[in-house]
């Protein structure tokens, strides 16, 4: 019932459509927001999306906790339940769980080369292929070079034919954009990325931009409102 | 007690991962406050073993099994110590210390950090409210990186952990400690670390030390505005630091750090003096009875010794002096020849010996006052009981004891192990309410029941050396379960006639899945269709059914019962027909409900080097494991995931050839799941086959 009308809900539907099918395996897509809007959210609204679908997934947290990353899990499941009337959340979140692994690394000791070899691992030992990659915490700033790292991690969209989603944290103050319109920290490094997406909080919604698909001219003012609590698509 | 007497008493307990040196500490701990004249190893060279780990198989294989308490005195304070279990098929021995402790003191290894089982200990902690420091063990060891693990105590288990030391040296070439609220070092010189020099402050540490210095004054102060105003007018005293640093202890928002080596007697001492400093007393702590008397309504109790007495038994022992029972007095007080209820069964009990235990010695004692733990003789009640003065008739809250996943059977050799064996199940089930033993009344042998195979390994061990039971074990048996899926309904007629008065009743309704508990019957008859006084028996008869399922017989859970037709008979309807009836009645509606096995899967977490990740994985995977979680942090690697109990036989030996001995694992109950379509027909192969020999 709620994978249904989650399926249906789900802003990754309209997102498919204005993208032409969505992000595609061996392609990196980017949800760009400021601190607090809702990027780790979108990215579990995508993994649940997948889940749903039974497709396998890792999620990545770089300088969060397995337990942390469940919580979110657990908390957003839980809203979903809310929303749509569901009496037994424990049940789906058991079923999401079946195919989804929570990969942990503290800030400081994460390599993209570390993570290929734990893929790698999981794929030789844990007989887990996953289809779809979830980082959560990379800082693109930190980095001096952030498009050499980008570069390794597309690398490993194209080996293993998976999908990458990053969350990407702008500054309010910061004006830095280039000249395709894509906003620091992300606009020296967007030709790595096939779909951009910016979140803008609005007074009572989050409205979803889409900044760039795949190489195909953008539509601007995509209709994607969401419901700040659920990030759910809000009825028009 | 006066009141200021029980200002300066501490319950505490020493809590962490298995093999981080909790029972080297304490060790050290009995020795500078001189309850013990020598050290000994845990496995001690001397071979006579810590003081703490008094039972001859803890001595053996170096871990702490039971509970010992005991009693120092520390700068004119009282500490009760309880040294608990490390390991994780042990924990009721650990949930039941939390339970009577007032603070604790999680001792985190320097080297291996926040491991799985700080974790779970951390989570009990939290559950009983207990306020808590850490200590940083074994920073002389090769490896050992204190700032490391209080970054993991911070993002683990997400406590404000904040340093209020740092070494002064690490590894082999750790020296001391500097003192960050006094900012002196301190070193610990004599043969046993028992003469403590303070010093200035390296010149080489003195910058490091004042970095840290401020780090900790600005999580401090968020707990004092005194403290704040003395930092902005540069006037911070000591005092202020401590005060600001128990009220943030005493909140469960602050835990302060303090590090060293027990084994090579560092900063012990120190750790004393922050128990004394920022550890609760009893009068600080809120404590909650159950009114039997009134709808078993919460009372708050008063830790006045004046008031009558409430004392909760949390330990039991039956050692060479006798069976011992461990209380801790919550109200009031016990004196030697006081009478006593036991409001579990209503019995009078008289105080005998009343003692205060250290480790394996005692010293008597005239009376006990709230707060204390103490031990009585020669008392017969069961672990958990709660004893009050004779006009009272509370119960503490109970403790969370969870269900036992694993069973065997036991049979003993010969005549003399059989009395010996029954005598040590029957000590042991009273000791431990997570060990249960009963005899299978259709193979007739003894089954014991618990938490792991290491817990019960550890009974039948001491059956054999405490008891001199010989005993021979048959395989480890998981505690399967059995389930409906769907709903289904049912009408059915018990009629028999065999000459005399028959047998008539006549049962309708539905069962169904049912998650919020393991059974709940219904009642919808209206009209007198069944009359009242058969509608027990109707629900005995369905319980009847619910021990024993038909796919595997194992017991059935989760279901729900309701009735809403019937019809009797004037003469032949009755309590034995009406139970009959609903036997029928579930045996027509289980088979159509889509019954499944289920089984118990296990929370498993396995930590060692990064370069075994993929062979850890490779091992779980094997055993029908599913991954949930990696973490890594450097070169140190924690594969999370539930496992089916039944893969998890003899799992330490394979985990130990798949990683050289590197790796480590715990594990503990999660939840039931359906077993997977291939293995269930097994099962019910293996049944049938058990049935047809039987």
């Amino acid at each position: 019932m709620l994978k249904q009308e989650f399926t249906l809900k789900s802003p990754m539907r309209i997102l498919q459509k204005a993208t032409r099918g969505g992000l595609g395996n061996g392609n990196m897509g980017v949800f760009m927001a400021r601190a607090g809007v809702g990027k780790t959210a979108c990215l579990i609204h995508v993994s649940l999306d997948c889940l749903f679908k039974n497709q396998n997934v890792v999620h990545v947290g770089i300088g969060e906790t397995v337990e942390n990353v469940q919580v979110w899990y657990k908390e957003i499941l839980s809203d979903l339940c809310k929303a749509f009337d569901i009496k037994d959340p424990e049940k789906l979140q058991e079923e999401t769980e079946q195919n989804r692994i929570i990969l942990s690394y503290t800030p400081d000791t994460f390599t993209v080369k570390k993570l290929d070899r734990d893929l790698h691992d999981l794929e030789e030992h844990g007989a887990v292929a996953p289809e779809v990659l979830l980082i959560d915490g990379f800082d693109f700033e930190a980095l001096h070079s952030a498009w050499d790292t980008l570069a390794a991690f597309k690398h490993i969209a194209v080996k293993r034919h998976v999908e990458i989603w990053f969350a990407a944290q702008t500054h309010r103050d910061s004006t830095v954009r280039n000249e395709r319109g894509i906003p620091a920290p992300c606009h020296d490094v967007d030709d790595l990325f096939s779909v951009i997406l910016f979140l803008e909080p609005e007074s009572d919604s989050i409205h979803l931009k889409l900044l760039k698909d795949h190489d195909n001219p953008v539509e601007q003012d995509l209709p994607i409102k969401l419901n700040p609590n659920t990030l759910l698509l809000l009825d028009e | 007690m006066k009141n200021d007497e029980q200002n300066k008493l501490r319950n505490i307990g020493i809590s962490a991962h298995i093999d981080s040196g909790k029972t080297t500490l304490t060790e050290r701990i009995l020795y500078y406050t001189n309850r013990i004249h020598a050290i000994h190893d845990v496995k001690g060279k001397d071979g006579v073993g810590a003081t703490m780990d008094f039972m001859e198989l803890e001595k053996e294989r170096g871990i702490t099994i039971a509970s010992a308490a005991t009693y120092c005195e520390w700068k004119e304070n009282f500490i009760n110590i309880i040294d608990t279990p490390g390991h994780v098929d042990f924990t009721i021995e650990v949930e039941r210390a939390l339970r009577v402790l007032d603070g604790a003191v999680l001792v985190l290894c320097s080297v291996g950090g926040v491991q799985s089982q700080s974790i779970t200990v951390d989570r009990q902690m939290r559950r009983y409210n207990v306020p808590r420091i850490a200590f940083i063990n074994k920073c002389d060891r090769s490896g050992a990186n204190p700032t490391r693990v209080i970054q993991q105590l911070r993002e683990k288990l997400n406590h404000n952990a904040v340093a209020m030391q740092i070494p002064v040296g690490l590894e082999a070439d750790l020296q001391g400690i500097i003192d960050l609220a006094s900012m002196k070092a301190f070193y610990f010189d004599g043969a046993n670390g028992e003469t403590i020099r303070i010093e200035e402050i390296p010149s080489g540490l003195r910058a490091e030390a004042e970095a840290r210095r401020e780090e900790m004054l600005d999580a401090v102060s968020m707990f004092s505005d005194e403290l704040t105003e003395a930092i902005l007018e540069e006037n911070v005293t000591e005092e202020l630091i401590h005060d600001a640093i128990r009220k943030g202890t005493l909140s469960l928002s602050l835990t302060p750090v303090f590090m060293g080596s027990a084994y090579k007697n560092k900063g012990v001492q120190s750790l004393l003096d922050a128990v004394t400093c920022y550890l609760p007393h009893p009068g600080e702590i809120t404590n909650t009875a159950l009114d039997l008397d009134n709808d078993e309504q919460e009372i708050k109790l008063s830790s006045s010794p004046e008031e009558p007495t409430v004392a909760l038994a949390f330990k039991l022992e039956d050692g060479r002096y006798g069976q011992l029972t461990y209380i801790r007095v919550y109200q009031g007080k016990i004196a030697k020849g006081d009478t006593l209820l036991n409001t579990r069964n209503n019995k009078k009990i008289k105080v005998g010996r009343l003692v205060r235990m250290h480790a394996s010695n005692m010293e008597d004692i005239e009376k006990a006052s709230s707060g204390d733990i103490v031990a009585l003789f020669g008392v017969d009640c069961a672990s958990g009981d709660t004893f009050t003065s004779e006009k009272l008739h509370y119960t503490m809250s109970s403790m969370h004891v969870p269900e036992p996943v694993i069973s065997l059977t036991v049979n003993p050799v010969d005549n003399k192990s059989q009395v010996n064996m029954s005598k040590a199940l029957n000590r042991f089930s009273k000791e431990d309410p997570t060990f249960r033993s009963y005899v299978d009344p259709e193979s007739n042998e003894t089954v014991i029941s618990g938490m792991g195979e290491l817990h019960l390994d550890v009974y039948i061990e001491r059956m054999k050396r405490e008891y001199s039971a010989e005993v021979e074990t048959g395989m480890p048996q998981v505690a399967y379960r059995e389930a409906i899926s769907r709903n289904s309904e049912f009408n059915y007629t018990h009629k028999k006639q065999t000459g005399g008065s028959g047998q008539y009743g006549r049962v309708a309704g539905f069962m169904e899945p049912y998650s919020e508990g393991d059974y709940n019957f219904v009642d919808q008859i209206t009209g007198g269709d069944i009359p009242r006084e058969y509608i027990p028996s109707c629900d005995k008869g369905f319980q009847t059914c619910l021990q024993k399922g038909t796919l595997i017989g194992f017991p059935i859970t989760g279901i729900q019962i309701t009735i809403n037709d019937g019809a009797s008979h004037s003469v032949d309807s009755s309590d034995v027909a009406f139970q009959q009836a609903a036997i029928g009645a579930f045996k027509e509606a289980y088979a159509k409900s889509n019954p499944i096995i289920l089984e118990p899967v296990m929370k498993v977490a396995v930590e060692g080097p990064s370069e075994f990740q993929g062979a850890i994985l490779g091992t779980l995977n094997q055993r029908r494991g599913m991954i949930s979680g990696v973490t890594e942090d450097g070169n140190f690697s924690v594969i999370e995931g539930e496992v089916p109990l039944s893969e998890m036989f003899g799992y330490s030996t394979v985990l130990r050839s798949a990683t050289q001995g590197k790796a480590e694992f715990t594990m503990e109950f999660s939840r039931y799941k359906p077993v997977p379509q291939s293995i269930a027909e097994e099962l019910k192969k293996e049944y049938s086959e058990q049935k047809k020999t039987a």
